[in-house]
């Protein structure tokens, strides 16, 4: 109950800040850590609950985008539509990445799901519909009433986004399926020998991450009016989902919502203070000062405070 | 007790000291705002680009800045990155308060904030992007490229071939977009020039051999060649031919073949590119009023910020945005955008590459590609390529500096 | 009686590797049965055939009268097949109560919704499996942080947690001290008299010929021997298996 509150207050407050902020920077500034929220929420059902860790995040990312933009040039559909569809084609590559895990454990599955990046950039890069190597640019709508701009719009439906990616993250961990997710990462075997059915566990959890994923993707061609594959597959996606779990703490799922919100907030005000390089050394520096001070996060550090309030 | 009142006393006083300052500048400096890509693949080419448009900052201050104010440059890396250009130009707009606005350079960076800027009324300045508001349709866009469409880049070689009573073309393009764009512009001149297409080759962008294809060309016996290809695969087609030979009947080689306008890449082939004939922005020996100078100055700054040491390609053409910027400025006294946008699209503008002028979608009326043919260049000698002669200007005819020489393995051979 | 688990020229390879041989076993509802061998002789693949986590190459596995040798392991434990192992594989980052949580919420309290209810139900049950094996004390500990001795006994309240009809108690007591053998020991006693059909396979042949109905020995992936402990311990076979005599 007290989450569905705080959710419901999180996203009113989006929607407020959409109605009475005028400077519409902090609408594209805070789409983009929105997305990174998602991203991350997503990352972490099977990189943190499973232990599989995923390096695939843009193929997830960039297919949802893609699906949306292929989806508007063809028939315009509204962005509800772009992003059902987005979540619909990257669930089904999670569905075929899940299946990967059949064979592949470990640095294996690592390694298979960077290979996944580069085929769909290579897929997109020659497939001249989709605007080939050198991009698609689209032509946006006018926003839906009420919205007055469209950036505004995007925002309130990133937040959106974003609460339904947390609530089904906290309705994966602290259900049946977490348990058995945290038992496959502790021991595959013992997990499989306890009843659970860790293969359809997997491809679950992978679906799911995928499909979150690639509706984080979804309204990338609309912020952008634009897509085109080498940023679209930016392996700073998969960058930016993995650290901020590990950042914020990857046992509880308000974790990696910490994570992102700090790492992107950080990241956007060096874009526009420091420079590009100070960008990347920031997300490696911090990875090393948590990974060696405290390498369950910054949740692993308020952790008592956090097991007490979660029974 | 007495370092602290020390401390407090200068604090006040450098309080006061910054009141009194700030009363006497009571005219806030113009804001000129942009992203330039400093990292990431146009990175080398952005750093180049900037110094350029630094210059042009220090040089209208100099002159006490545009309509009395100073004016102040901001600038973000947006690391070649199209999804973070628009968070940063509405962060330019909307907290930086800018006044104008640059585009960062090339198509891919610049794209997304098109809708941004149509939607607000604002005039945008163009940084070498190609057709990147044909969508869009925007009125107050104004590009600094010296090409329009696609065929103004293959023009000039076609009409210097048919100046040497060519009869047949082989065509080689790497199978990306823009390189097929470029063909199929160069398809529609070839065909009214009534040249037959002897052979036709469209390879994957991760080519790296190219010997066979050379040796099929060498086969086909054509008198032009076309290429049309991405810097790695430039130097090594480059290389290929060299190595192999395209045979006695090729006139001209050449053409659209990216990354041999680059400094180090020049630097690099040096002999190998004696013969070749490809499209540019600006080589030595052409006479726009002030670039030369310009150049001497560029060059110092250059080597010490440890950028482009020769900048033909960019730089030239980024310090114009500011001429353009400051004239219109000038001539309607305002910075309203919708002023200077009419006042753009009526004029022309004169610049260190020479006069410009607009079409209604914002791009050069008279576009100027230059076809060039590398000649007698050395091995391992930067300087050389300062120097007019060693890149000799065939096309557009106003600015000739030489006529062809042809066939093509003849002056391939000469040092 | 009809037999619980019927083992039927079970053969298993590993590339041209012999692990399992033309292996039969019939086993008894509510037997102690005994499985014995020098190391490598496949007893540890046996079972892992029979629980699930390899698939053997030929021969059947009938499991209460249904053919269960194609079944994924989750299968097989839900229809009441469990085992623990031979190096303790607890669920690291749970309780010990939470360990036990997972194969009651996958096998008996199984269920897509789980209300308030159900779930303090499951804990109920949980919390007396512990009391029975003598663990009810840790019940809060992380798993990470318990003794040998606690570990083995997770592994066997875990297995319990599934119940099963069968228990598969892989090497319960090796490196245990006397004390703690008979322990164990007495728990494995207590689980058969609940009904409980128990295959031990252990090297401390005290333990296993105390407990042992029947008693299986294998060498080199074949049953060299089968019968009452007293008979299999004056074996001529056996003692060269296990001396190299």
């Amino acid at each position: 109950m007290r989450f569905w509150v705080s959710a419901g207050l999180v996203f009113s407050l989006a929607v407020i800040a959409a109605a009475i902020l005028k400077n519409e920077y902090y609408f594209f500034a805070g789409y983009t850590v929105l997305t990174y929220v998602v991203l991350a929420t997503a990352w972490n059902i099977l990189g943190g609950y499973a232990g599989y860790v995923n390096f695939g995040t843009p193929a997830f990312f960039g297919l949802g985008a893609y699906a949306a933009a292929v989806l508007f040039k063809a028939t315009e559909a509204p962005l509800l539509f772009q992003i059902i569809a987005a979540a619909a084609m990257s669930g089904l590559l999670g569905f075929a990445a899940g299946l990967l895990t059949l064979r592949l454990r470990g640095i294996f599955f690592a390694i298979a799901t960077i290979a996944l990046v580069v085929i769909m950039e290579t897929l997109f890069i020659n497939w001249r519909y989709a605007g080939g190597a050198t991009g698609l640019q689209l032509l946006r709508p006018a926003p839906v009433a009420p919205f007055e701009s469209y950036i505004k719009m995007l925002f309130v439906v990133m937040a959106l986004i974003a609460v339904a990616s947390v609530a089904i993250a906290r309705y994966i961990e602290t259900s049946w399926i977490g348990r058995g997710l945290r038992a496959i990462r502790d021991s595959e075997e013992a997990a499989e020998c306890s009843g659970v059915p860790t293969l359809k566990l997997k491809v679950f959890a992978c679906s799911i991450s995928g499909a979150l994923m690639g509706a984080a993707g979804a309204p990338m061609p609309m912020y952008l009016s634009f897509i085109e594959p080498a940023s679209t597959f930016n392996l700073n996606y998969a960058i930016g989902a993995l650290a901020s779990p590990m950042i914020g703490g990857m046992t509880h799922y308000i974790g990696p919502v910490i994570g992102a919100i700090l790492l992107s907030t950080i990241q956007q005000v060096v874009t526009v203070t420091i420079s590009g390089e100070m960008n990347v050394l920031v997300v490696g520096v911090l990875l090393v000062v948590f990974v060696v001070a405290a390498p369950e996060g910054i949740l692993g550090l308020f952790r008592k405070k956090f097991s007490a309030g979660r029974k | 007790m007495k370092i602290r009142k020390l401390l407090v006393g200068a604090l006040g006083a450098v309080a006061f000291s910054l009141i009194s300052v700030g009363g006497a500048l009571a005219q806030q400096p113009i804001k000129v705002g942009m992203s330039m890509p400093q990292t990431g693949s146009l990175g080398a080419g952005g750093k180049a680009a900037l110094l350029a448009l630094q210059m042009w900052v220090e040089d209208v201050n100099a002159k006490g800045g545009l309509l009395g104010r100073k004016v102040e440059f901001i600038v973000y890396d947006d690391q070649t990155n199209p999804a973070l250009t628009p968070a940063i130009y509405t962060k330019l707009l909307d907290i930086d308060k800018v006044d104008l606005l640059i585009a960062p350079y090339g198509t891919v960076p610049t794209a997304p904030i098109m809708p941004l800027v149509k939607q607000r009324g604002l005039l945008l300045m163009g940084n070498f992007s190609f057709q990147v508001n044909r969508t869009v349709r925007h009125d107050m866009w104004f590009n600094n490229s010296p090409w329009n469409d696609a065929r103004s880049w293959s023009d000039g070689f076609f009409s210097a071939g048919s100046k040497l009573g060519a009869k047949t073309v082989a065509f080689l393009a790497a199978d990306q977009e823009f390189a097929q764009n470029l063909a199929n512009g160069a398809r529609v001149i070839a065909k009214s020039l009534d040249l037959k297409t002897v052979y036709e080759q469209n390879y994957p962008p991760s080519t790296v051999d190219f010997s066979s294809m050379i040796r099929a060309i060498r086969a086909a016996k054509p008198d032009l060649v076309f290429v049309m290809s991405y810097p790695n695969d430039s130097v090594a087609i480059i290389r290929a031919v060299n190595e192999i030979g395209v045979g006695p009947s090729v006139k001209l080689f050449g053409g659209g073949m990216v990354g041999l306008q680059f400094t180090p890449i020049m630097q690099s082939l040096g002999s190998l590119l004696n013969g070749v004939v490809n499209y540019n922005s600006y080589v030595p020996g052409i006479k726009y009023p002030g670039v030369e100078e310009f150049l001497a100055r560029y060059s110092k700054k250059a080597v010490a910020a440890k950028v482009d040491p020769l900048g033909f390609y960019l730089p030239p053409f980024n310090y114009a945005i500011g001429q353009i910027l400051e004239q219109a400025v000038n001539a309607t006294k305002s910075l309203d955008h919708k002023t200077l946008a009419a006042w753009l699209h009526k004029n022309e503008v004169k610049t260190i590459v020479g006069p410009i002028r607009w079409d209604a979608n914002g791009e050069w009326v008279n576009p100027r590609v230059l076809m060039a043919q590398f000649r007698g260049v050395a091995d391992k000698d930067l300087d050389q390529f300062r120097k007019p002669g060693k890149q000799v200007v065939l096309y557009p005819d106003a600015m000739k500096t030489g006529t062809v020489a042809a066939p093509f393995e003849k002056v391939r051979g000469k040092k | 009686m009809s037999a619980l688990l019927k083992i039927r020229g079970v053969s298993k390879h590993f590339g041209g590797f012999a692990a399992l041989t033309e292996v039969s076993i019939e086993i008894a509802g509510g037997e102690r049965f005994g499985l014995i061998g020098p190391n490598g002789s496949g007893k540890t693949t046996l079972i892992n055939c029979v629980a699930g986590s390899l698939r053997n190459d030929a021969g059947s596995i009938v499991f209460d009268g249904e053919e269960v040798s194609r079944l994924p392991a989750y299968q097989r434990t839900r229809r009441g097949i469990a085992r623990s192992f031979q190096i303790p594989r607890p669920f690291a980052s749970m309780s010990v109560l939470e360990n036990l949580m997972v194969p009651l919420e996958y096998v008996a309290h199984r269920g897509l919704v789980v209300t308030r209810k159900t779930e303090a139900g499951a804990q109920d049950e949980a919390m007396a499996i512990l009391r029975d094996i003598g663990l009810a004390d840790k019940a809060a500990t992380p798993s990470n942080r318990l003794s040998q001795v606690e570990l083995r006994k997770l592994e066997l309240a875990r297995a319990m947690a599934a119940r099963p009809r069968l228990l598969i108690s892989d090497e319960a007591m090796a490196g245990l001290s006397s004390n703690e053998v008979s322990e164990v020991l007495e728990i494995l006693f207590k689980l058969n008299r609940t009904g409980i059909t128990i295959i031990m396979i252990e090297h401390i042949m005290q333990a296993v010929m105390k407990f042992s109905q029947r008693v299986v020995c294998l060498d080199a992936g074949q049953i060299i021997c089968e019968g009452a402990p007293a008979a299999i311990v004056a074996n001529v076979d056996v003692q060269r298996a296990y001396l190299g005599a």
